[in-house]
């Protein structure tokens, strides 16, 4: 550690309350003989103060939020006689809903929305009353979801098109597929490094160096990888691993990591649908029928933000649904409607896939031999 | 979920579980009532006891032995009786609740160092431009104070001692961005 370093442990040891008594005696040694420690112990001061006020103001919000959370959670499970209003009030919002569609379709019979030849509107009321009276999150009829698969797994164009009282299919790119572990892939201009694949890897963990005839490696867990320029996205090659590093240039190279959606494929075999339904339990619920997996979301969705993911790992597969920045774990032996569960990014290596795009303060590169 | 399970989750970085610990709210409102206070009151008390529980679990100065529904109600009854006292002694009734952390934000000040460079805004742009991981790194050690072991799992360190390394080296860029007469002279 050199002396500037050495100095600001102490002070941070200091405001931390952690010196121990060698440390102490070396801080009050300093405090006194060196003016410019006594300087920056009182900067210092004044940074971790505002670190701290800040930090503090930005905790508290974060309350606000959990408590927010628990609130929705809460309401989410009336018990009593909340939940026979709720049941009464949503029979009572099927009918007005029903009728509103009849109505709706004898003024306006060229509505684009309704753009279906047959909307059976009858039938949907009917529907509608009827599994609303069971419980509410469970909208879904298997029948019309598997009308609704086929109809529209041959024209995605139609996926936005409402189906009354049925499924909005989650267009074919949104869901997205793939293989654990995942291999790195990379793009390099000469000054810019993109990583794709794993937005988690810590920057102490890569490094940048050059060997004497120009060439780039890549150093990620002791171990070198060739790099070359390229625009298009290339996987990252293992090269030879005994190089010692010898001095730093003074070239600086930016890695910028990006998350596993650029390493994603399209997925075959899975295929995403969602109600649309505002409802207080959002839910999910996977079919299985001739190897492909069917996924269907009680809740609306926003196509722009909103991704179906399965990791397949040998032979375990595990499912995740993103929206906006919000992650949630789905377990495919879900046959029944069983609420959403959202899972902190953080959690483990799988979900910290899904971590935001991250920029790596710019590294140094070294000359190797 | 369990205490236990709370606990665990808590101490693997997992803030976000802190919003199980609202099922104890309830309790907290029906006490602060019959004291004088209101749903407000209750609310703020419970926030502060939330904040003092979470800093002494990851400081490891939270001993496991109580429920932690005891402990937090603890908390919130003694800052109630002091917040009592306190309205109590000034008379001031209807007074806003003083949090026990009195060194935040109170909006005051924005307006009227509005224009002129401001202590604050000089450290917050230097944050800014430090970027993440560091922001991150120094708001958890430095006001939660979680020792280096649990930073270094919460930030894919591969030690605690790199991850130290990395936390003085943060602390270094952000000063080298501030020059000491400005930090010494902006209030």
């Amino acid at each position: 550690m050199n002396e500037e370093l050495k100095h600001i442990d102490l002070i941070d040891k200091h405001l931390n309350g952690t010196l121990n008594t060698d440390e102490a005696t070396n801080f009050e040694q300093l405090l006194q003989h060196d003016v410019n420690f006594r300087k920056e112990v009182a900067i210092y001061k004044k940074i971790y103060k505002r670190i701290e006020d800040k930090a503090a103001v930005n905790f508290k919000n974060r309350l606000n939020d959990y408590y927010k959370e628990y609130q929705n959670v809460n309401l989410a499970k009336p018990n009593g006689i909340y939940k026979k209003l709720i049941i009464i009030s949503s029979i009572a919002a099927a009918i007005i809903f029903g009728i509103f569609l009849i109505n709706n379709n004898i003024q306006e019979d060229q509505n684009p929305l309704f753009k279906q030849s047959d909307p059976d509107v009858v039938d949907v009321e009917d529907k509608d009353s009827i599994e609303y009276k069971e419980h509410i999150p469970k909208p879904i009829n298997e029948g019309i979801a598997h009308e609704e698969t086929k109809d529209t797994v041959s024209h995605f164009e139609d996926n936005t098109q409402l189906s009354i009282g049925g499924l909005k299919h989650l267009p074919a790119e949104l869901v997205r597929t793939i293989e654990y572990p995942i291999t790195l892939q990379y793009t390099f201009n000469g000054g810019e490094i993109f990583l794709f694949g794993d937005p988690s890897i810590a920057s102490l963990q890569l490094q940048i160096v050059k060997n004497t005839k120009g060439h780039y490696f890549l150093k990620y867990r002791d171990r070198y990888y060739s790099i070359e320029k390229t625009t298009a996205k290339k996987p990252l090659q293992l090269a030879s691993n005994d190089y010692s590093v010898i001095e730093p240039t003074q070239e600086k190279i930016k890695i910028k990591l990006k998350g596993i959606e650029e390493v994603s494929n399209i997925s075959k075999n899975i295929e995403a649908s969602f109600t649309g339904n505002e409802s207080l339990v959002p839910t999910y619920f996977f079919e299985k029928k001739d190897g492909l997996v069917h996924l269907v979301i009680d809740r609306d969705l926003e196509l722009k933000i909103s991704k179906v993911y399965s990791i397949h790992k040998g032979t375990k597969t595990s499912y995740f649904l993103k929206i906006g920045k919000k992650l949630f774990q789905l377990n495919s032996d879900v046959t029944k409607p069983t609420p959403l569960k959202e899972v902190y990014i953080l959690t483990n290596k799988q979900t910290q896939l899904f971590r935001e795009d991250r920029e790596l303060p710019e590294k140094m590169v070294y000359f190797v031999e | 979920m369990t205490d236990k399970e709370i606990l665990v989750q808590l101490r693997l970085g997992n803030e976000h579980c802190l919003k199980y610990l609202y099922q104890h709210l309830e309790m907290v409102k029906s006490w602060v009532k019959q004291n004088n206070g209101n749903d407000d009151d209750a609310y703020d008390v419970f926030q502060e006891a939330i904040i003092v529980f979470y800093k002494n679990l990851m400081k490891g100065n939270y001993e496991s032995k109580s429920k932690i529904s005891t402990y937090l109600f603890g908390i919130c009854k003694r800052q109630w009786l002091n917040q009592l006292n306190r309205r109590l002694k000034y008379e001031k009734p209807n007074d806003n609740f003083v949090a026990l952390d009195t060194r935040q934000d109170d909006g005051f000040e924005i307006e009227f160092t509005r224009g002129r460079q401001s202590l604050k805004r000089y450290i917050d742009e230097a944050l800014n431009k430090l970027g993440e991981p560091c922001k991150k790194l120094l708001e958890t050690t430095i006001y939660l104070k979680l020792r280096m072991q649990e930073i270094a799992e919460m930030f894919n360190y591969s030690s605690a001692h790199s991850a130290r390394q990395q936390k003085l080296r943060c602390i270094k860029r952000l000063r080298e961005q501030m020059s000491y007469e400005l930090i010494i002279q902006l209030k």
